[in-house]
């Protein structure tokens, strides 16, 4: 257990250090003083056009530090050989991949939580013409809280897959479009799947519908993890609800970390 | 006795294309006996680096394996008794050399306060003392190479494996490097390294093997690889010895 957890320090402190940081960082920050002049530009929903525009920039935000952090330092690490100087010491691989994604998890936790406190102030300021918060309606802090987290666990399983997707391929590039590819579809597939079940004048093939379904299995659904309708709307979200959705989240995590590691265990690290 | 690093037939091929292997270990066996220094040489693409990788674990034997104090070189314990520097050491370039050594060390067990006086030692020895703190990514080639010897050595372990440790050192360092290799030999310390560096082995070898593509040529004592009246010293004959496997193969 100590070995994992010195690993996730390392891997924060590398975090923490990272250029990247800062261009994400700086990048976060104008798009979230946009949004103060962007709800100017509407008269009516100014709250949910706030919503939309703080959660798309901690959306931005994360994605970037998964995708240019998380996957581009793994790449590092099992293209280059980086990894040699963690194994080369009493590490076993699948310590390795669990302490990188501990570490990268608290950075992006981090993040995720400064990006959340930066949201929720430009939140505030944008809707401060319209009356403050009261102009959302049924506006609740529990549902905020619970919508960034909802972010961040889809965060992390697209970390996750990006790990899965570092170790099979031989280019952290190809890894990213990989990952990207997957996020695509996890955040679309549910949607073509009702539209196809339940569109009035589509006509699809059963075989097809049943393959998507089938993918639907396979593929994450980052859909269900997008909670930010309920927030902007007011509507409630059962705990049970979000239970299971931590519950579905962790496991596909869990489930994915273990094929990273049986997979790393296999390879030839030369 | 259990030897501290023994290659038993080993056997490592590679992918060449889509069915075709290229075969780079071909049934190697050692025996590194605890306390000598052991030189292992040939020419580039002999086999050594894929020997080397297979005794840290980071590559998997076809056929045999190799077993650091009889424990199989894949298990991670095997490893609490090797210091290993590679070739080129890569190495977290955002961090400082007292963060990597203080993570190295606690990834090898060791307590937190006798890493932090090893550290300063080490580093002194290593003329790095002085950029402690800097990271790592400010470091020339020669003081990385010096950092990725002091990570090997954090532990004390009782065996090294060093990945030609002389490479992209210059004259001082390598000298620094030498009297090192020399000192760990007078602490009982079993040293096992690949090297291109004749002189070195001259100077610091108990014991050499020749590799070269993938097979064992000699396995002895520099001595008795120098013996015969053509081979005045041990260049001439590790060239007359690399020759006369190459007219061997020729039909």
């Amino acid at each position: 257990m100590n070995i994992i957890w010195q690993l996730s320090k390392i891997t924060f402190k590398q975090g923490i250090y990272s250029k990247v940081l800062y261009g994400i960082v700086l990048l976060s920050l104008i798009l979230f003083v946009s949004n103060l002049f962007i709800t100017q530009l509407f008269s009516l929903e100014i709250g949910k056009v706030a919503i939309d525009v703080g959660f798309a920039v901690l959306s931005l935000a994360g994605l970037s530090i998964v995708f240019f952090m998380g996957i581009g330092m793994l790449s590092r690490d099992v293209h280059q050989n980086n990894i040699r100087m963690v194994l080369c010491h009493p590490v076993a691989r699948w310590q390795y991949v669990a302490g990188k994604f501990i570490g990268l998890s608290l950075f992006i936790l981090v993040a995720v939580a400064v990006l959340g406190l930066f949201s929720a102030f430009s939140l505030c300021l944008g809707t401060a013409s319209a009356g403050g918060l009261q102009a959302l309606r049924n506006f609740s802090w529990v549902m905020l809280f619970a919508t960034v987290l909802s972010h961040l666990l889809a965060l992390l399983i697209i970390l996750a897959v990006g790990f899965l997707f570092t170790v099979i391929t031989s280019s952290g590039y190809l890894a990213m479009l990989l990952t990207f590819v997957v996020y695509i579809i996890g955040n679309t597939l549910d949607t073509v799947i009702k539209v196809l079940v339940q569109g009035e004048f589509v006509q699809a093939d059963v075989f097809f519908i049943n393959g998507l379904k089938f993918l639907s299995w396979v593929f994450p659904n980052l859909s269900v993890f997008d909670l930010k309708v309920y927030l902007s709307y007011g509507l409630s979200y059962d705990l049970i609800n979000l239970l299971w959705l931590g519950a579905y989240g962790t496991s596909y995590i869990l489930l994915l970390l273990f094929l990273t590691a049986a997979i790393l265990h296999k390879k030839d690290l030369c | 006795m259990t030897n501290p690093i023994s290659f038993k037939t080993l056997s490592k091929a590679f992918p060449c294309g889509l069915i075709k292997k290229y075969r780079v270990l071909n049934r190697i066996s050692l025996d590194i006996q605890e306390g000598e220094v052991f030189g292992f040489l040939g020419p580039n693409g002999a086999g050594k680096s894929t020997a080397i990788n297979i005794a840290m674990g980071f590559a998997i034997p076809d056929e045999g394996n190799v077993f650091i104090n009889d424990i199989p070189a894949f298990l991670p314990r095997a490893r609490e008794f090797v210091g290993y520097l590679p070739e080129h050491p890569t190495l977290y370039e955002q961090l400082s050399a007292a963060e990597l050594l203080e993570f190295v060390g606690a990834a090898s067990g060791i307590a937190k306060r006798a890493v932090k006086d090893r550290t300063d030692r080490l580093l002194d020895r290593l003329n790095l003392l002085s950029f402690k703190n800097r990271p790592v990514r400010t470091y020339s080639k020669g003081m990385k190479q010096r950092l990725g010897f002091a990570m090997a050595m954090i532990a004390d372990p009782p065996v090294l494996i060093l990945d030609e440790p002389m490479s992209g050192l210059d004259p001082m360092g390598r000298n620094l490097i030498a009297n090192i290799i020399l000192d760990l030999k007078s602490r009982g310390k079993t040293i096992f390294f690949s090297t291109h560096i004749l002189n070195d082995v001259e100077k610091l070898c108990d014991h050499i093997a020749v590799i070269h593509q993938g097979e064992i040529l000699f396995n002895g004592t520099i001595s008795q690889f120098t013996a015969t009246p053509d081979n005045e010293n041990l260049e001439a004959a590790f060239v007359s010895l690399i020759n006369t496997s190459r007219v061997k193969e020729q039909p």
